[in-house]
């Protein structure tokens, strides 16, 4: 399908435009919808009970599965491991408590615990390194 | 009994708000409380809210209902609302607690009390020990019924602290994991050990009492649940016939006529195969579910409470009629993709679907998620002359939804009422538990509107100078 603007200038479909936070894409058939927010650079979607969150990728981190971070904002409950000790995966790092539930921390690889960043009774936020394994 | 003047409603969220609705439109004036983690929700806004240091502080409450004159009490669900202690000190005061006397509630709220009840009076209970509170004693009793074993909270529900013990490995920090959790919910952590009874669905009876005689106002199914936290919830229950229904009443009103109970409660069974019926427990409250026999009935349940208790009369049980199929979704800030993980954070943008005959959304969040309370966002109720017609509205309902800033269950929810054990009533309470779900997709299309929309936004500015000559997009 091709549409002719007043100017006499013609456009292909799919057309896209985004305004004030809504995305539409036109098709022959019909078209797409989606609410968005940039947040940052942090770019969220929504449509029809569908929802994803884009980030733009500048790095990619050396340290995976060597440190178990917060996954949540939560209060920490138990840190049942000390520096030098030997883990195996699977081990239990930390212990996790929001909305007055537990979540375990569990070592994604055999390492020695090289440090660990929180106490029994912090709060830490989102992403806070708890133990760090080397 | 004197009339309702003034009504505090204790609690938060969406609760509050719902309870308020009701109050509205039988022109009763609310005074709201709030703490300050809640600061700029809707309850907390109101002209009559009113700041206090804790949804738990029992005294402040109380002081905070004379000081702005109301003579009711509204205690919600959670909090203190099945504290008998609480409910004693509200009428100790002459102000009205719309629920059930603390001597009731005392009678059912210990689970091993009320299984005692429920077994003197006939009524079948799961096989169980306890209460125990020391973990040794808690460990041998484990061992000595035999996995699979249920650990529960004497002190109450909600599923927290409730554990599936399937064996003995780790038996020790399981104990202590859910004493924790029953302790941080209750400040007690007594357990219970019960026969752990499979494949089981949970099904409650919606009762309402005077204090002499109860009613039933009708079943609800709240098998779909993970880690004990019911997500999906419906009436009538598809495994419930005629004959079954009418002995789940007579048993839960036997139970609450027995300890004289009035006001809003809710009789909980494990419904295990060949139409064996176990009791679990009472909840002497209103349920974060009740919109789901509100449906049904066509009653108002909270105006039924307020009624009561300011003297009305129960209504008879041939009056109560429950028609078509109802349904409703929890809306919770998690990723259900990432082990349910709670999902904090501030709102960016939200919208939920219009209500209309067959649709309805009960919420009351503010522009944050807070970890300080749980992760209920909105109640999503749908309803329709069947359960096909209910599920189809639900679903339009859920689509209709949105929510940017935190992850929500919102398209867990869609993925399960287009699987075939929901689609066939093939529910039971391990059910989500044991379904390996992957991430629902996303549409193809999505990406290309995201980066369409970072090209439109993160393109250089217009740079008539120069300085920006080395900018880069990366």
């Amino acid at each position: 399908m091709r549409v002719k603007g007043p100017n006499g200038i013609e456009h292909a479909l799919p057309v896209r435009c985004h305004k004030d936070g809504e995305f539409v894409e036109f098709y022959s058939d019909g078209h797409k919808y989606a609410s968005y927010v940039l947040d940052g650079t942090t770019l969220w979607l929504a449509s029809k009970g569908y929802t994803a969150k884009y980030t733009l990728v500048e790095g990619v981190s050396d340290a995976a599965g060597k440190e178990a971070l917060a996954p949540m904002t939560g209060k920490v409950v138990a840190v049942p491991v000390k520096v030098g000790q030997n883990v195996k995966e699977g081990d239990t790092l930390a212990i996790l408590e929001a909305m007055k539930m537990e979540y375990r921390l569990e070592a994604e690889a055999d390492g020695e615990v090289a440090e660990i960043g929180a106490e029994v009774g912090e709060l830490v936020d989102l992403g806070h390194v708890l133990v760090r394994l080397k | 009994m004197q009339k309702i003047e003034k009504l505090l409603v204790a609690n938060r969220g969406e609760i509050a708000m719902r309870v308020r609705r009701t109050a509205d439109a039988m022109g009763i004036p609310c005074v709201m409380v709030f703490t300050a983690h809640d600061e700029g929700m809707p309850h907390a806004s109101l002209t009559e809210s009113v700041l206090i240091s804790d949804y738990l502080a029992a005294d402040e409450i109380i002081g905070v209902a004379r000081a702005n004159g109301a003579n009711a009490i509204h205690p919600g669900y959670g909090f203190l609302s099945e504290n008998p202690g609480f409910a004693r000190a509200v009428e100790k005061t002459g102000v009205i607690f719309v629920g059930p006397t603390g001597d009731a509630m005392e009678a059912v709220g210990d689970k091993s009390k009320a299984r005692a009840l429920a077994t003197s009076l006939g009524v079948p209970v799961a096989e169980g020990v306890g209460p125990f509170n020391d973990p040794k004693e808690i460990a041998e009793a484990v061992r000595a019924l035999g996995a699979p074993v249920m650990l529960k909270a004497a002190a109450g529900g909600g599923g927290k602290g409730m554990k599936k013990i399937l064996d003995f490995e780790d038996l020790d920090e399981i104990i202590n994991s859910s004493q924790r959790e029953t302790k941080a919910s209750f400040g007690d952590d007594r357990m219970i050990v019960e026969r752990f009874i499979n494949p089981a669905r949970h099904i409650e009876v919606q009762i309402f009492g005077d204090g002499t005689r109860c009613i039933a106002l009708g079943e609800r199914e709240c098998s779909l649940q993970r880690r004990h936290q019911k997500i999906l919830e419906e009436s009538p229950s598809t495994a419930v016939g005629e004959d079954l229904r009418a002995r789940l009443f007579e048993s839960a009103k036997k139970i609450c006529e027995s300890v004289g109970y009035r006001n809003a409660g809710t009789v909980e069974f494990l419904l295990g195969p060949e139409g064996h019926y176990y009791f679990l427990e009472v909840n002497a409250r209103l349920q974060v579910e009740h919109p789901v026999t509100e449906m049904c009935t066509g009653l108002d349940l909270v105006e039924l409470q307020l009624n009561l208790a300011q003297g009305g009369e129960l209504p008879a049980q041939e009056s109560i009629k429950a028609n078509g199929h109802a349904i409703e979704a929890r809306l919770n800030a998690e990723d259900p993709y990432n082990g349910f993980l709670p999902s904090a954070g501030k709102l960016l943008s939200y919208s939920f679907v219009i209500s209309d005959e067959n649709v309805r959304t009960d919420t009351g969040i503010g522009d944050a998620v807070g970890t300080n309370y749980d992760s209920l966002i909105a109640k999503i109720i749908a309803t329709g002359p069947d359960r096909e017609i209910a599920t189809r509205h639900l679903k339009r309902a859920i689509e209709q939804t949105e929510l940017i800033g935190i992850y929500t269950n919102q398209a867990l929810l869609l993925q399960i009422i287009e699987q075939p054990f929901f689609i066939n009533g093939e529910t039971f309470i391990d059910t989500i538990d044991n379904w390996h779900f992957g991430r629902r997709p996303v549409p193809d299309w999505f990406a290309t509107a995201a980066v369409s929309v970072y090209s439109e936004f993160l393109r250089p500015p217009p740079d008539p100078l120069g300085e920006l000559a080395n900018w880069r997009l990366r």
